[in-house]
């Protein structure tokens, strides 16, 4: 007997969880009608969207199967957001912000380009626009995509919408931090070089950004030390550098004659900044110990100054240093 | 006892779980139905059944999965799932943020929630904390093709990642199966240092990766060897690295490079390079010849001084031998010579009078000793195959000092946007076999440097370099008639001329040890959009003795064109050729250089 008695519950609660949900202060079964909205067409019920399960993402979408007639879109007056998904879960539709907002049970899912029903279900990456009821701030239309669409920029109608349990408290780590939007940032660097480097000597900057190509972007010499390159970074972008003479055998040394970190840098929101580095010696910069490796194996020692090696003077020149290409 | 001895190990096993539950994510083993690589915003991608291993042994699952390589910061997406040790949620998405030691996560419950994990503590939780404005945001790729394509990835966040084996690699528009691939995207350039010699051209296919080390063959061609495999290994941890090269590994000429670099203390460094050079039959058999080079350097920091310790040892032949024959490149079969220099350079000094009289000045200077064995320390023309001899006197080892004085002004300006600066460099060298070196090298120059790149900016500089080598009262002995058009002649007595290829040039027999070079050097760099960017420098050399094409010294007129044109955002041409004014008949540098770069 209880047995029965708790199936009768369990039948009538499930009927009643698939009727829509009325807004408050409505009687069941009443239409919503928000304000300055002469008619208004109730929303027939979607497929149910489960939100577990989901087709692997960037699938092709499936037409609606849905047999229902299309319905018309609900008034234009209505609240509405329109970003990109994270997920539909127990009743609430989470986007990128981070932002959950209700959704009423059933929530009626349209194709955005047509605004016909659909038995896509709503997943992460897909692009969605949210139509929400006023008075009870839920959603009572998702219209999905997969194509990327505008986003919306602003959300202060959407004030109060969002939902989230707990107070917010503010993250110390957060505070103070600069937007950053990705545009483009002229980053002049400015060189300056040690007196050893010779009058012909090319310079160039190497970056983390690059895959450290130590001929990543040349320098111009400007005087008789400083040498200059100007390179565009979408701000916000932070990387490290160095500066070489075009190999890793011929880089940046510190005052100490030790082997520097490299510099690092972050494109700041302005419209231009300047990358200014003074290099105080360079790896390969002694003439008669250039940085052994495998592009210099100097040759043995020799006190003859025009040219070492058996044999004899073999170069009568003066001696002028360029860079070595690796690879 | 007994219980004591469960207590303890109860205790290990509690401490080394908590342990590894806060422990910072070291490594992300990523699987899911397909894993994408966009090189050009180091983006990493999955969709489909995503499953995230940290290296704690958390396991995020969910639908899709994004990583910002740079920003090292993860998103994971739809359907979360947060299995571990002492945590199962579920929730809408778990952004990872290893730099911070932070960790979002949207759960779900009866009402959404915004929670905070610090570090991988996922009892703890901080709700309603807030959290970066962009912690849950998914990359626009706007339609590119990834470069990799896979299904599995281990992440080494900050270092590289590595595809398993079978990924697609995107070459030429077609993706090509591999035996796993690594790309790295280290900021530490240590990656990077290099163990092979040149080659025309090298691509590398890493297939082995961990956040400390790369192994990787390189499929590469010179002129003279034609296309061959060759190994590389890379071992980085910190700012001390390792590399270990054969190259080439399939042909029977080999050299086996090491490079290894220690930072023992922020003031010390060691670095050693060594060069063996085998030949042996393909594959392996024992080498019929053998050959070895190592260098040692020991850099520090002492006080307001940089000291530099260098020691290279040669072996010529590492096979037992009594040949004291001489290779055609005059290296003694069974020679093995030796130099160690200990040399010191001080910080940059400046005359602070000079400051407030308007010309900074400033100075370094340096010294150093060293000596050398069984090295080409024999004077060049008198030796005959590597005689040690000078006038009677025997000299396998010869010692040296020598101090160096650098003079300079930073750049003064001397009127709006023109700058002068002077500079002069002076050392001698004594050894032990009786001559010295002087080197004299001097420069003025002036320049126009406006400050905005548009306008063109130029340089003018005067540059004079002197070099003599002084042997007293045996000047002529060292430095006889003909030394330098002796080279390669039959005839030595001859030598005043010299008839090559390029032409016949006289005159050679003045040349006593004494060389001067005095070049003009101007340039105009002109940048007038960020798309574009000229320069040209012209150069006179005036030097003596007077070059001989072919035999050596400097073109008497150079022009150097370098444009640079960006032809798209991320594609920039370089294109650098000289210009020799017929010397030696040369007109053009044999070849242009063409660097195209991002």
């Amino acid at each position: 007997m209880i047995a029965r008695c708790a199936a009768f519950v369990l039948f009538v609660a499930l009927v009643g969880a698939a009727a829509p949900t009325p807004a408050p202060g409505t009687a069941p079964g009443t239409a919503v009608e928000p304000a300055g909205v002469a008619t208004f067409m109730p929303i027939p019920p979607p497929p149910s969207i489960a939100p577990s399960p989901s087709r692997p993402i960037g699938s092709t979408p499936t037409p609606g199967v849905s047999t229902a007639t299309p319905q018309p879109p609900p008034p234009a007056n209505l609240v509405s957001y329109t970003g990109q998904l994270l997920d539909v879960r127990n009743d609430y539709v989470y986007f990128t912000t981070g932002d959950a907002f209700a959704a009423v049970d059933p929530l009626r899912v349209v194709t955005y380009e047509t605004g016909k029903i659909t038995a896509l279900q709503p997943a992460a990456k897909m692009f969605a626009k949210a139509t929400f009821d006023p008075t009870t701030h839920k959603i009572i239309e998702l219209a999905i995509t997969t194509k990327r669409i505008p986003v919306t920029q602003s959300t202060t109608a959407l004030i109060g919408y969002a939902i989230v349990k707990s107070q917010k408290t503010a993250a110390s780590e957060l505070a103070g931090g600069q937007a950053m939007t990705g545009r483009p940032v002229a980053v002049v660097f400015e060189i300056t070089a040690p007196p050893t480097t010779n009058i012909t000597d090319t310079l160039y900057i190497s970056t983390d950004a690059g895959g450290w190509n130590p001929m990543e972007l040349k320098l111009d010499r400007v005087d008789a030390y400083r040498y200059r390159a100007e390179r565009t970074y979408a701000s916000g972008t932070r990387f490290s550098y160095r500066v070489t003479r075009g190999s890793w055998n011929s880089v940046e040394r510190g005052e100490d004659g030790l082997d520097s970190a490299p510099h690092q840098f972050l494109v700041r929101e302005v419209d231009s900044l300047a990358a200014r580095v003074t290099v105080y010696h360079w790896s390969d910069e002694n003439p008669a110990h250039p940085q052994a490796g495998p592009q210099s194996i100097p040759t043995p020692f020799s006190n003859n100054p025009f040219g070492g090696g058996p044999g004899g003077i073999t170069v009568p020149t003066i001696p002028t240093a360029q860079p070595t290409r690796f690879r | 006892m007994r219980f004591f001895l469960s207590a303890l190990f109860a205790l290990f096993i509690v401490a080394t779980t908590v342990r590894g539950a806060f422990a910072i994510t070291r490594s992300i083993v990523l699987t899911a139905d397909t894993v994408d690589y966009y090189s050009n915003r180091f983006i990493l991608t999955a969709d489909g059944h995503v499953q995230a291993r940290l290296s704690d042994g958390t396991v995020v699952s969910g639908e899709t999965f994004s990583m910002d390589l740079k920003l090292n910061r993860f998103l994971i997406a739809g359907n979360v799932h947060l299995d571990g040790p002492l945590v199962h949620l579920a929730g809408a998405g778990f952004a990872g943020y290893p730099d911070l030691d932070h960790y979002y996560f949207l759960p779900e419950g009866d009402e959404p929630d915004r929670w905070t994990f610090f570090g991988s503590d996922y009892k703890d939780v901080h709700a309603g904390r807030d959290q970066p404005g962009d912690a849950f945001y998914l990359p626009d790729l706007g339609g590119a093709h990834p470069y990799l394509v896979g299904n599995k990835v281990t992440i080494f966040p900050r270092n590289n990642i590595e595809f398993a084996p079978g990924s697609r690699i995107r070459i030429a528009g077609v993706y090509t199966p591999t035996p796993g691939w690594v790309v790295n995207f280290s900021s530490n350039p240590n990656f990077y240092q290099n163990g092979y010699t040149g080659a025309v051209f090298d691509i590398q296919i890493p297939f082995i990766g961990s956040a400390n080390s790369i192994t990787a063959f390189d499929v590469r061609y010179t002129q003279p060897q034609g296309a061959f495999l060759a190994f590389e290994q890379h071992v980085v941890h910190n700012a001390d690295y390792y590399v270990f090269t054969v190259n080439p590994l399939t042909q029977d000429e080999r050299q086996w490079n090491l490079i290894a670099y220690k930072r023992v203390s922020p003031a010390i460094e060691t670095r050693v390079f060594t060069a063996l050079s085998t030949l042996s039959t393909w594959p392996w058999k024992e080498p019929s010849e053998s050959s070895l080079y190592t260098n040692f350097e020991l850099n520090s920091r002492i006080g307001k001084f940089a000291e530099s310790l260098n020691v290279d040892q040669y072996n010529n032949s590492l096979l037992p031998t009594d040949n004291t024959a001489y290779t055609p490149q005059g290296l003694q079969v069974s020679g093995h010579p030796f130099d160690i220099q200990l040399s010191l350079q001080s910080f940059e000094n400046e005359w602070r009078l000079f400051r407030y009289l308007g010309v900074p000045l400033k100075f370094q200077y340096r010294a150093g000793y060293g000596w050398a064995y069984n090295s080409y320390g024999i004077l060049p023309v008198n030796s005959v195959n590597g005689s040690t001899e000078f006038g009677g006197a025997n000299y396998p080892l010869i010692a040296n000092t020598f101090v160096g004085f650098t003079l300079y002004t930073p750049s003064i300006r001397i009127a709006k946007l023109t700058t002068f600066s002077l500079k002069a460099d002076k050392e001698r060298q004594w050894f032990s076999l009786p001559h010295h070196i002087d080197t004299t090298n001097t420069a003025a120059t002036i320049a126009y440097t406006p400050t905005v790149s548009k306008n063109p900016a130029f340089l003018l500089s005067y540059n004079v370099l002197n070099i003599g080598d002084y042997y007293g009262a045996q000047q002529t002995y060292a430095y006889p008639p003909g030394g330098i058009g002796c080279i390669g002649q039959t005839t030595p007595t001859t030598c005043n001329t010299v008839t090559n290829q390029y032409g016949t040039y006289t005159g050679l027999d003045a040349f006593r040890g004494l060389a001067t070079s005095r070049s003009l050097t101007g340039s105009v760099i002109y940048t007038p959009t960020r798309y574009l960017a000229l320069n040209l420098t012209v150069q006179h050399y005036d030097v003596t003795p007077a070059p001989v094409p072919g035999l050596g010294g400097q073109a008497p007129y150079q022009l150097n064109a370098d444009v640079r044109v960006r032809v798209l955002p991320n594609l920039l041409v370089d294109v650098a050729r000289s210009y020799y004014f017929n010397f030696g008949s040369q007109l053009w540098s044999p070849e242009f250089t063409v660097n195209l770069t991002p």
